[in-house]
């Protein structure tokens, strides 16, 4: 068969494949703490020089296949908006929050907080935030809660303790796990330098409409040609069997 | 075609944003009304390929591949800052200056918790809410009273003709550790739950409670201009996510188009 209903095939699914990134970024594009996937396409080659007639072919402009490989997510700060929540914690640099799950240490970059029964600092799931000492926990009568640029809690003057903020040494190896929350499965998370707290704030999702938008119609647009060579492909296959019969 | 069920998740979540909106503005102008706001966090990932797989025997795919699935409206926050303060001159209008609740006794005997402070006689000359629900603890006014005061500790203080004022009850404040997990109840009260953790109670001005100040209603916390600002967004969300389904309603029919 000609490999070009292959080829196109293959990239009619890209595409789809594609199509449901960009729903999931648009879906998210008010999710505070949100950071975009970005999918790539790649060319399958045919394991080049193994013999047959394709080796003769330049194997770059003759891909065999085509798929949606190197997905990532995009880690670029989110804006930053103000809402006037003492609770609500933006960080403005590359660090990520910690926050204690059953499943071991996980990493936002989602500033909410929330106080559970007993005082203690969460996340909307109820996670607890990790600090630099123990349980973060308000007291009983805090009043005026303030957290400094360096993510220290205070609560009516006295010091609470300090929220735990954390670099990445390789972002590409977070794995999302939902909630706007990421597992680290490569080296371990250390100390974050330079990165500033500020509190009354939320980061946005760094989603950017126009560019999905402009994605969409890209896809839209490369689906439809792409079905027009399938559809072109198979009539000239069907032309054939009928002169041959 | 997933896309369009992603896309369908993200047309839920900005109604339920809309719907909080409205909910908001319609009580622009309720005393004691608190605002909320819907928190969204992205749902699960389908992971097509995994990060750090073998590529070779010595190398491994730098990144994955994840496609998200949507996203899902994860809580109200109801945001406890304090409204204007309204000068209204009634004698029994009360705003609490700091944090605290005004505890209400139902029918049902069960305690709720409101900051509305707009009070007035009940028949039998107890003082109540809007609702005719008692303010607990109960404070009795008699019945020829001229004037009543009420000091910014809580006490009540009547005055009736030809005698000294005298105090007839005092007014007690409820504090929860998170009042954020209180849950709404309507009619601007608001119950325990576990939660929000169980209530403590002390006087006015007591244990980080605030003052309570007579002649004063707190109005609501709604700012409408935010409000409209976050209408705009959500209305054009979801235009946006609307495009994804006319996207994926595209690429259905150049499916069709394939074998026509």
């Amino acid at each position: 068969m000609d490999g070009t209903v292959y080829l196109t095939g293959s990239r009619l699914d890209g595409l789809a494949q594609n199509l449901d990134i960009i729903a999931s970024n648009l879906a998210n594009a008010n999710t505070p703490g949100y950071k975009r996937t970005v999918g790539g396409f790649q060319a399958v080659l045919d394991a080049v020089g193994t013999g047959g007639t394709r080796a003769a072919w330049p194997a770059a402009v003759l891909p065999d296949w085509m798929e949606l490989d190197t997905g990532h997510t995009d880690f670029q700060q989110g804006p930053i908006r103000r809402t006037g929540r003492p609770l609500d914690l933006a960080i403005q640099g590359d660090a990520f929050f910690e926050v204690e799950t059953a499943a071991g240490p996980r990493y936002t970059r989602k500033g909410r907080l929330h106080l559970n029964a007993q005082g203690e600092l969460t996340d909307g799931s109820g996670n607890r935030f990790a600090s630099d000492s123990g349980a973060l926990r308000l007291p009983e009568e805090a009043e005026d809660v303030a957290v400094s640029l360096d993510g220290t809690v205070t609560a009516g003057g006295e010091e609470v303790g300090r929220i735990r903020l954390v670099e990445i040494p390789d972002l590409d190896a977070l794995v999302s796990e939902g909630s706007c929350t990421f597992r680290n499965d490569g080296a371990a998370a250390r100390e974050a330098v330079g990165s500033r707290v500020i509190q009354g704030s939320v980061e946005e999702s760094n989603v950017s409409p126009v560019h999905e938008m402009v994605a969409l119609v890209n896809v839209m647009r490369a689906y439809e040609s792409n079905a027009r060579i399938l559809h072109r492909t198979d009539s000239l296959t069907g032309r054939l069997i009928q002169t041959a019969a | 075609m997933r896309a369009m069920y992603t896309a369908a998740t993200g047309m839920d979540a900005q109604t339920i944003r809309i719907d909080t909106v409205a909910n908001n503005l319609a009580n622009a102008n309720t005393a004691g009304f608190k605002k909320s706001q819907v928190d969204f966090a992205d749902l699960m990932y389908i992971v097509m390929r995994r990060p750090g797989g073998s590529q070779t025997e010595a190398t491994q795919t730098p990144t994955g591949l994840e496609v998200g699935t949507g996203v899902s409206p994860v809580s109200t926050l109801r945001i406890f800052t304090e409204g204007a303060i309204a000068n209204t001159e009634g004698e029994l209008d009360m705003a609490i200056m700091g944090d605290g609740f005004f505890q209400v006794e139902t029918p049902t005997g069960e305690t709720k918790y409101t900051r509305d402070g707009n009070f007035r006689i009940g028949p039998d000359g107890i003082v109540v809410t809007s609702q005719g629900y008692p303010l607990y603890p109960r404070v009795s006014i008699p019945t020829d009273t001229t004037s009543i005061a009420v000091g910014s500790d809580g006490t009540v203080t009547v005055t009736t003709p030809g005698s000294d004022p005298t105090q007839v009850g005092t007014i007690e404040l409820a504090k929860f550790t998170n009042p954020a997990g209180l849950s709404s109840e309507g009619g601007n009260l608001f119950a325990e739950t576990v939660a929000s953790g169980p209530a403590t109670t002390a006087a006015p001005g007591q244990q980080g409670l605030g003052e309570v100040k007579q002649g004063y209603l707190e109005m609501s916390n709604v700012d409408v201009v935010t409000e409209l600002v976050d209408l705009i967004i959500a209305q054009r969300t979801y235009e946006l996510n609307s495009k994804v389904v006319k996207a994926g309603d595209r690429i259905l029919q150049a499916i069709n188009y394939i074998v026509s």
